[in-house]
C-alpha cells in the first residue's frame, strides 16, 4: 500500500514511471477479479493519459496528482466513458459531458483507471444493490465493503488504485471506509461541486475522497473543491486542506455524544472507537461529553428528505433522452412505466415510492416538512456542540462489514444502520472516517470525527496525527 | 398500513409498475419502513421557511451571457429512438 | 335588462421573458431554431446537470412585479412541480410556490375596475412536442425547455370577458415598455389560463368554477370567456350545478370542452428545490430596479400631453404600442416639433404599419423627421412629402435624394410668382370687379390657379403674400 503523497516522490525522482505504476495497478485489478470493485475498467485511456502525464512530469509541469492512478465512483459522470450509477437504467449511458471534480483531475493529469461499483444509484449501505459488479471486502471476501461507496473503498483497500473518489449522502463514502480499513472523508456540504454528480439526494450529497491516509485527502481535496460556476450550492472557499497536518492536539476539545455509543453500537466497536478518543486525550485533548437529542429522529429524517428529493431526481429516467427503453410501448405511459419498472431495481423503487409517500398531498406536513424541522433542529444542535468543542468523535458504523446477503431483505434492519453518518449530511457539515484497528474475526473499524462547517483542514490535521501512531491495518489479498 | 390502494397510487405518481405479487411485497415492507419514519411524528420542531444566512445574494447571480455547449448533437444522440433530431415518444392525447 | 349572474374572473398569465439565456442554463433563448440546437445537459436533464439562476431573468420579473405595484418578497425560493411530460426532460419544473418573487399588485382597468394582483412568480418553460399523427408518435424539441416565464396570478376581480381581454392586452403592453417580453401571441410568448365563476347578482359566495386552459389570443380569451358564461348560465337556469375542472377552449367551434381529468395527476407534489439557493435583495437592489423602469404606457401618455402640449387622443393613439410610441420619441429627440410630427405620423406612417406582425417602422426616425422638417419649413409642400414617405415605404432611400430626383424641392421664384399672377389678374378684371364689390371668395380662384401654374417654384405661402399685396395695391 503506498500513499498518494509517496508516490507523488517515486513520480518526481523518476523512481517509476506513471505508466509503470498504472500497468502494475491494472494488473492487480486482473488479478482480483473477486473483488468486483469495478463496473468498467479504463485501460486503453488510463495508458494514454499515463503516457502524458509521464511528459508533463517530465517537462517538470508535474502537479499534485499529475500521473497519480485514480478510481471514480460509478455516479460520477466521465464525458464518453460509461457513467452506469450500478443500474440497469444506464447500463450503456456515457455522459455527454464531464463532472466538474473530471476536469479538475483531468487538468492535473491523473489517470482514471476505471468506474467503481455501488449500490444502484448510491441508495444502500453493502454496495449490493448494483446491477453489475457487486463488491467484496478486501479483509474477507465473504463480506461487503460497504456502501454506497463499496467499490471505491474495496478497489482502494484492495490495492486496486491508489485512491478514489466516492460520494457521500447519508455515509455512503465514512461507511465503506471504515468497513475496508481506509480513510474516507465527505467535506462539508457546498465545499465540492456536485456538477456531474448522478443526484440521488441534492441537498445531502457531497464527493469526498477514499485514500490510504487523511493527508491524500487533504491532497485530493485541494484539487477537486471550489466555488463552481455550474453548482451555485458550491460556496467561495480558500481552504488549504492539508493546512493542519500534523497539528498539536493539545487543547482541543472533544466532544463525545453519549447517544452514539448506546445500545445497538458493537461492544468491540464501542472499545476501539473509545480507545482512540483516549489517545487524542493523552495528547492534551480534553475530552468533553455532549448531547444530540435529534439523534432518535435523524434517520427517519435522513430518509424523507433523501428520499423525497431522490423520487423527483430519479424521475427523469423515463427512456426518452437517454438509457433504459421497454421494447415497443403502446403509449407514452406505458413507455415510461414499463422502463422505470424494468430498469430501476428493488431498493431503487423502494425509496422512490417513500419519497413520492412524503412529498404527496395528505402526507406532507406529517413526513417532509417534519423532516425539515428536524433538519433545522439539528443543524442548531450542531452549532451549540460546536461551540463548545472543535471536534465531536463517533463510531463511523454500529459494526463492522457484515456477510453479503445479510440485511438484504430487511430495509427497516438497513436503514438503521445509517444511524451514525445521517447527521454529518443532515447538518452539512464534514466527517471523517478513520481506521481504528480490527474486531477479533479481523475485520477493520473506523471512528469518525467532525467539525462545524468549512472546518474541514481541522479534521484532516486531527485524523491524520492519529494515524501517524495507528497505521492502517492492511488487507490480506 | 400501507393498503395496496395507497400502493397503487404512489406507483401511478412515480410511474411504477408492480405486478400483483409484487404490490403485497412492498405494501408490506413499506408498511414497515412507514412505520420507522413515524418516529418523526414524535418530534415537534418548528419549520421555518425562511433562512437568510443561507441565500444568494440578488447580485451574485449568474450574469446573463449565452455559452453555447459544444456537444448537442452528442445529446440527441443518446436518445433511444430519434427522427429529425427529435425525442421520440408514443403519440400523446389528452 | 336586469343581470340574473355575475361573472367573476381571474387570471394567471404567462408570458416568456426575453433574456439572452434560459433561466437555468447558458443556452440561447431566443425564438426558434432548428430541432435541440439551444440545448445543454442542463436543460436537457441530463443525469448530474444542475440549474444556475439567470441574473436577467429574476430582475425582468421584479421589474414586472414593480410596474405593477407589486411587494418584492426580500427573501424568495424555488420550488419543484412534479410531473411526468414528454416536453419535460427533468420530470420536474422549476417554480415558485409559498416564497414567489412578487406579491400583492394591482392594475387598474379604463371601467375603473381594480384588478389585484395575488402574485407574480419565475417559472422554466417546457419544451415542444410535434404529433405525427400518421406513425401515432410525439415528437419532442428541447429549444424552448427552461425559457424564462413570469406568471401573473390576479385574485377573481374581473367582471367580464372584455376586461379580461383589456387586462391581458394592457399587460402585454406595460411588458413591452419594460423590455421584459416581446408579448407576441402567435409564438406563445404569452398564454392565459382564465378561472370563470357565476354567482347570483349581488352574491358575495363565489360560485364553483371552471378554468379554462392555454388560451393563446386576446380574442380567444374574449371568446372562450363568453362561451363558458353561456354554458354556466345554462347550467345555473336549469338548476344544475358546475362541476370544478379543467377545459380546453376550441377555437375552430367556439366551444369548451372537459379535459378528461388525469387520474391522480394533479398531485404535483411541490418541494423547495434543494439544487437553488434562496435569494435576499437588499434594499438597494429593488430602489435600483425601480429606477432602471422606463416611463409605462400612461406616464408617456401623461409626458406628450404636459410636455409636448399632445391633445389627449393623439397621446393615447401614439402610445398604443410600443415600437410607435418609441418611434415618435426618437423623431422628436431630432426634431422637437412634436404637434406637427404626430400629424404626420398618426397619417402616413401608421396606417402603413398597424396591419403588420414586425412591430418595427422600416424607415428610420431621423428620416422621418426629415421630412416632416422639409414639410414644415416648406422645402417640399406637405403632398410631396407624404409621397417622399411612400417611396420610402416602398424603395427606400433618403428623404433628400427623392425629393431631388422627384423635383419636389420647392424654389422660391419671386419673378415667376410676379409674372403668373400678373397675367391672371390682367386676364380676369370681372374678377377683380366682383373683388371690390366685396365677394372676396375669388381670390381662392387666383390661388388655386397660381399654384398650379407655380408647382415647384413657389411655396403657396408666397403666393398667397403676393396675392393678398395685388389686391391691397386696388
Amino acid at each position: 500500500m503506498v500513499t498518494v503523497s509517496e508516490l507523488r516522490k517515486k513520480l518526481d525522482d523518476k523512481q517509476i514511471s506513471s505508466v509503470e505504476l498504472t500497468k502494475e495497478y491494472l494488473k492487480n485489478i486482473k488479478a482480483n477479479p473477486s473483488l468486483e470493485a469495478y463496473n468498467t475498467v479504463c485501460e486503453d485511456e488510463a495508458l494514454k493519459a499515463a503516457e502524458l502525464a509521464d511528459k508533463k512530469i517530465a517537462s517538470g509541469e508535474a502537479m499534485s496528482l499529475t500521473g497519480i492512478p485514480l478510481a471514480i465512483k460509478d455516479n460520477i459522470c466521465t464525458k464518453d466513458i460509461k457513467t452506469t450509477c450500478s443500474s440497469k437504467m444506464l447500463e450503456s449511458y456515457t455522459p455527454p459531458y464531464n463532472a466538474t471534480v473530471m476536469e479538475k483531475l483531468n487538468a492535473q493529469g491523473v489517470v482514471v483507471l476505471g468506474k467503481t461499483s455501488m449500490d444502484e444509484f448510491a441508495m444502500g449501505g453493502s454496495s449490493q444493490t448494483s446491477a453489475f459488479a457487486k463488491p467484496k471486502n478486501p479483509f474477507n471476501t465473504d463480506c461487503v465493503p460497504g456502501g454506497s461507496s463499496g467499490g471505491s473503498a474495496a478497489a482502494v483497500a484492495g490495492d486496486l488504485c491508489a485512491a478514489a473518489l466516492g460520494s457521500d449522502t447519508g455515509g455512503s463514502i465514512r461507511q465503506p471506509a471504515s468497513f475496508c480499513g481506509i480513510t474516507g472523508m465527505k467535506p462539508t456540504y457546498g465545499t465540492v461541486s456536485r456538477f456531474g454528480l448522478v443526484a440521488f439526494g441534492s441537498s445531502l450529497d457531497q464527493i469526498g475522497p477514499m485514500a490510504h491516509s487523511a493527508s491524500d485527502c487533504g491532497i485530493i481535496l485541494n484539487a477537486i473543491a471550489g466555488q463552481d460556476v455550474h453548482d451555485r450550492t458550491t460556496r467561495k472557499h480558500s481552504i488549504d486542506f492539508t493546512s493542519r497536518l500534523g497539528m498539536d492536539i493539545k487543547g482541543i476539545k472533544i466532544g463525545i455524544p453519549k447517544e452514539f455509543f448506546a445500545d445497538g453500537i458493537d461492544e468491540e466497536v464501542k472499545k476501539s472507537v473509545m480507545s482512540a478518543a483516549k489517545f487524542y486525550e493523552g495528547l492534551g485533548a480534553e475530552l468533553i461529553e455532549v448531547s444530540m437529542p435529534t439523534l432518535k429522529y435523524a434517520v427517519s429524517a435522513y430518509y424523507l428528505l433523501a428520499c423525497a428529493e431522490a423520487s423527483s431526481n430519479l424521475s427523469r429516467y423515463d427512456g426518452v433522452k437517454y438509457g433504459y427503453r421497454t421494447d415497443s410501448p403502446e403509449s407514452y405511459d406505458e413507455l415510461i412505466k414499463k422502463s422505470r419498472s424494468e430498469g430501476f431495481g428493488t431498493e431503487v423503487k423502494r425509496r422512490i415510492l417513500l419519497g413520492t409517500y412524503a412529498l404527496s398531498s395528505g402526507y406532507y406536513d406529517a413526513y417532509y416538512k417534519k423532516a425539515l424541522a428536524v433538519r433545522q433542529q439539528c443543524r442548531a444542535e450542531h452549532d451549540e456542540i460546536f461551540s463548545k468543542c472543535d471536534l465531536m468523535l463517533t463510531p463511523t458504523a454500529p459494526t463492522v462489514a457484515y456477510k453479503a446477503g445479510a440485511n438484504i431483505d430487511d430495509p427497516v434492519k438497513m436503514y438503521l444502520a445509517d444511524i451514525c453518518t445521517v447527521t454529518a449530511n443532515i447538518a452539512g457539515i464534514p466527517a471523517i472516517s478513520v481506521p481504528c484497528g480490527c474486531d477479533k474475526a479481523g475485520m477493520p473499524i473506523g471512528f469518525s470525527l467532525s467539525a462545524k462547517r468549512f472546518d474541514d483542514a481541522l479534521l484532516i490535521g486531527a485524523a491524520d496525527v492519529y494515524e501517524k501512531d495507528h497505521p492502517h491495518p492492511i488487507a490480506k489479498i | 398500513m400501507i393498503t395496496t390502494e395507497n400502493l397503487k397510487l404512489l406507483c401511478e405518481l412515480s410511474k411504477l409498475h408492480l405486478s400483483d405479487a409484487e404490490l403485497l411485497e412492498y405494501g408490506k415492507e413499506m408498511t414497515d419502513i412507514i412505520g420507522l419514519m413515524d418516529t418523526i411524528g414524535e418530534s415537534n420542531f418548528e419549520y421555518n421557511p425562511i433562512d437568510t444566512a443561507n441565500a444568494v445574494p440578488f447580485l451574485e447571480l449568474r450574469t446573463d451571457n449565452i455559452e453555447t455547449f459544444d456537444n448537442m448533437d452528442g445529446i440527441v444522440e443518446r436518445g433511444p429512438q430519434v427522427i429529425e433530431h427529435q425525442f421520440v415518444v408514443p403519440k400523446i392525447v389528452d | 335588462m336586469c343581470k340574473k349572474y355575475d361573472t367573476v374572473i381571474g387570471l394567471e398569465i404567462h408570458a416568456e421573458l426575453s433574456t439572452n439565456t434560459k433561466a437555468f442554463c447558458t443556452c440561447d433563448a431566443s425564438f426558434g431554431g432548428a430541432p435541440n440546437t439551444h440545448i445543454c445537459p442542463v436543460c436537457t436533464g441530463q443525469p448530474g446537470a444542475l440549474p444556475v439562476i439567470n441574473h436577467a431573468a429574476v430582475e425582468y420579473a421584479i421589474r414586472a412585479g414593480l410596474a405593477l405595484n407589486c411587494d418584492i418578497n426580500r427573501y424568495t425560493r424555488f420550488d419543484r412541480k412534479n410531473y411526468f411530460y414528454p416536453d419535460l426532460p427533468k420530470a420536474y419544473q422549476i417554480s415558485q410556490l409559498d416564497l414567489p418573487l412578487c406579491i400583492n399588485g394591482h392594475l387598474e382597468l379604463s371601467t375603473g375596475t381594480v384588478v389585484r394582483i395575488h402574485q407574480i412568480h419565475l417559472e422554466e418553460d417546457a419544451g415542444k412536442l410535434v404529433h405525427d399523427d400518421y406513425h401515432g408518435e410525439s415528437w419532442a424539441d428541447y429549444n424552448r425547455c427552461s425559457v424564462p416565464l413570469i406568471e401573473i396570478v390576479t385574485e377573481p376581480d374581473i367582471k367580464s370577458s372584455e376586461e379580461a381581454a383589456e387586462f391581458v392586452s394592457k399587460i402585454a403592453l406595460y411588458l413591452k415598455y419594460l423590455n421584459v417580453c416581446d408579448a407576441k401571441m402567435q409564438e406563445g410568448s404569452i398564454r392565459a389560463d382564465v378561472n370563470v365563476s357565476l354567482k347570483p347578482a349581488g352574491s358575495t359566495v363565489l360560485g364553483d368554477r371552471a378554468e379554462i386552459k392555454n388560451l393563446n389570443s386576446f380574442r380567444s380569451i374574449q371568446r372562450a370567456i363568453e362561451c363558458e358564461i353561456a354554458r354556466q348560465t345554462e347550467i345555473l337556469d336549469g338548476g344544475g350545478k358546475v362541476v370544478q375542472e379543467t377545459r380546453r377552449f376550441d377555437d375552430a367551434t367556439g366551444t369548451t370542452s372537459s379535459l378528461r381529468s388525469k387520474e391522480n395527476a394533479n398531485d404535483y407534489r411541490y418541494f423547495p428545490e434543494p439544487d437553488i439557493m434562496a435569494i435576499s435583495f437588499t434594499e438597494e437592489d429593488i430602489q435600483k430596479a425601480k429606477n432602471e423602469i422606463p416611463l409605462l404606457p400612461h406616464e408617456r401618455v401623461t409626458k406628450y400631453i404636459k410636455e409636448y402640449g399632445l391633445t389627449d387622443e393623439d397621446a393615447r393613439v401614439l402610445t398604443s404600442e410600443k415600437y410607435l410610441s418609441d418611434f415618435y420619441d426618437e423623431t422628436v429627440a431630432v426634431y422637437p416639433e412634436y404637434k406637427s410630427v404626430s400629424n404626420m405620423f398618426q397619417t402616413e406612417i401608421m396606417r402603413r404599419v398597424k396591419d403588420t406582425d414586425d412591430e418595427e417602422v422600416p424607415i428610420s426616425a431621423q428620416d422621418f423627421a426629415k421630412v416632416c422638417e422639409m414639410a414644415d419649413k416648406n422645402t417640399v409642400n406637405r403632398n410631396d412629402a407624404k409621397t417622399i414617405i411612400r417611396i420610402m415605404f416602398e424603395e427606400g432611400g433618403s428623404p433628400e435624394e427623392i425629393a431631388k430626383t422627384n423635383g419636389f424641392i420647392v424654389v422660391e421664384d419671386t419673378a415667376a410668382i410676379a409674372e403668373v399672377v400678373d397675367a391672371l389678374f390682367a386676364e380676369r378684371p370681372d374678377l377683380i370687379e366682383d373683388y371690390k364689390n366685396g365677394k372676396t371668395n375669388v381670390f381662392g380662384f387666383f390661388m388655386g390657379q397660381a399654384n398650379r401654374a407655380l408647382k415647384g417654384k413657389a411655396t403657396p405661402m408666397s403666393v398667397k403674400a403676393y396675392i393678398e399685396k395685388k389686391f391691397s395695391e386696388i
